[in-house]
């Protein structure tokens, strides 16, 4: 895996789809994110092992399922996994004061996340515990601040989670669909990739091997901002009537 | 190492036993459930994992069950639990003295085994109805 050079080039330009430029950091290294390949992911969890080690999260109960070997349910706050990773913040033209998502996981407090983020394709971008904090993953940023990759990515012994610059890791994921097409996998697709999609494209995204609803994912998830504008819109024109059938009671009763 | 580290644990937190719908029918192995296993060496307990992976074998006209059993367990750590090792012989790889005894011949019962003096008696049992004396080198 290439990626995290702690000497970004500064000079890249993203044009719009850039959260961390879009909030003002006009030097932003380029963006980065995981590319999930399920078509090669054995299932270990070495992934979901990892990040509880080297984030400190404690284990989740020690229940038996009988569910073949997978003994972790679902994805929750002590227990990761992979995670979809949506950074698009979420500018509201015509709105005083833009509403903004998530730009990147540390500079954002986490109730912010978790109120502004749109529904977490794989259930734990954004977790909340039993005492209703909300937890988001870091891409294990004091790795990266050391030019590590995210600790998930690391453990991966098959390379199915994938870290690096976005651009490449998107390049990447189109070569590797085409290649599983050619091989008659005609099934496969990328979810999450497209910069165009409700989301803005997530940081983190998956090559899937039937429809996002197998894998309990939105099919064509939506930030959840983006109908704040017509709903800003149409709370004015609620108040301004408001405010008129106030005002027309008043002059009703002026006397004569 | 895996029952003394609580990620791992909780990736396999019961000792169990796999097998086959059929050997299930047959023994009234209810998954989820319990059963116990027994040797001509001891007996343990283990919780019920049914699966289709678990495939009857037919060798020479005759059909062999197979019970898949992890070798990590016992009382000790996160995940606690019988132990696979109670039921096999002690024969240690030549290499590196690892107990490479990774196929035994068993018997499989639903439910708990028995606790306290229980324990030995139904060996004993298995042991006598075996024909199993001083002399084949397994009584005890």
């Amino acid at each position: 895996m290439s990626t995290t050079n702690p000497s970004y080039p500064l000079s890249v330009v993203h044009v719009g789809a850039d959260p961390a430029r879009n909030a003002g950091y006009a030097d932003a290294p380029p963006r980065v994110g995981f590319f999930t390949d399920t078509s090669i992911c054995i299932g270990c969890k070495a992934c979901e092992v990892a990040c509880k080690e080297w984030n400190e999260v404690p284990d989740d109960g020690l229940e038996w399922t009988g569910n073949s070997f997978d003994n972790t349910r679902g994805l929750g706050a002590n227990t990761w996994r992979h995670v979809a990773f949506i950074e698009q913040p979420t500018h509201v033209e015509g709105v005083d004061g833009a509403v903004e998502g998530p730009s990147s996981s540390r500079r954002t407090s986490a109730t912010a996340a978790g109120i502004a983020c749109p529904p977490a394709p794989t259930a734990s971008s954004i977790s909340v515990k039993e005492d209703g904090r909300v937890f988001k993953c870091t891409l294990c940023y004091d790795r990266l601040d050391v030019g590590e990759e995210p600790a998930c990515a690391k453990a991966c012994p098959t390379n199915s989670i994938q870290f690096g610059e976005l651009d490449e890791l998107r390049e990447r994921a189109a070569d590797r669909v085409t290649h599983l097409h050619d091989s008659g996998v005609s099934q496969a697709r990328l979810y999450g990739a497209d910069p165009d999609d409700g989301v803005g494209g997530n940081g983190a995204f998956f090559l899937l091997l039937d429809e996002p609803e197998v894998y309990g994912l939105p099919p064509d998830p939506v930030v959840t901002t983006r109908d704040l504008p017509r709903t800003c819109h149409n709370v004015r024109i609620a108040a301004a009537g408001l405010l008129a059938g106030i005002a027309a009671t008043f002059m009703g009763r002026r006397p004569s | 190492m895996t029952r003394w580290t609580p990620y791992l644990a909780e990736l396999q937190p019961a000792f169990f036993c796999e097998v086959s719908p059929e050997l299930a029918e047959l023994r009234r192995l209810e998954h989820g459930g319990w059963a116990n296993i027994v040797s001509a060496r001891g007996v343990v307990e283990a919780r019920v994992l049914v699966t289709a992976r678990m495939t009857p074998l037919r060798v020479s006209g005759h059909v062999l069950h197979q019970i898949g059993i992890p070798f990590h367990g016992g009382p000790n750590g996160y995940t606690t639990g019988d132990s696979m090792k109670e039921l096999s012989s002690i024969v240690l790889d030549p290499n590196v003295h690892i107990q490479e005894v990774k196929a035994l011949t068993t018997d499989i019962q639903p439910g708990r085994r028995p606790r306290g003096p229980g324990r030995p008696q139904l060996v004993r049992d298995y042991q006598q109805r075996a024909a199993i004396t001083a002399e084949t080198g397994l009584y005890r």
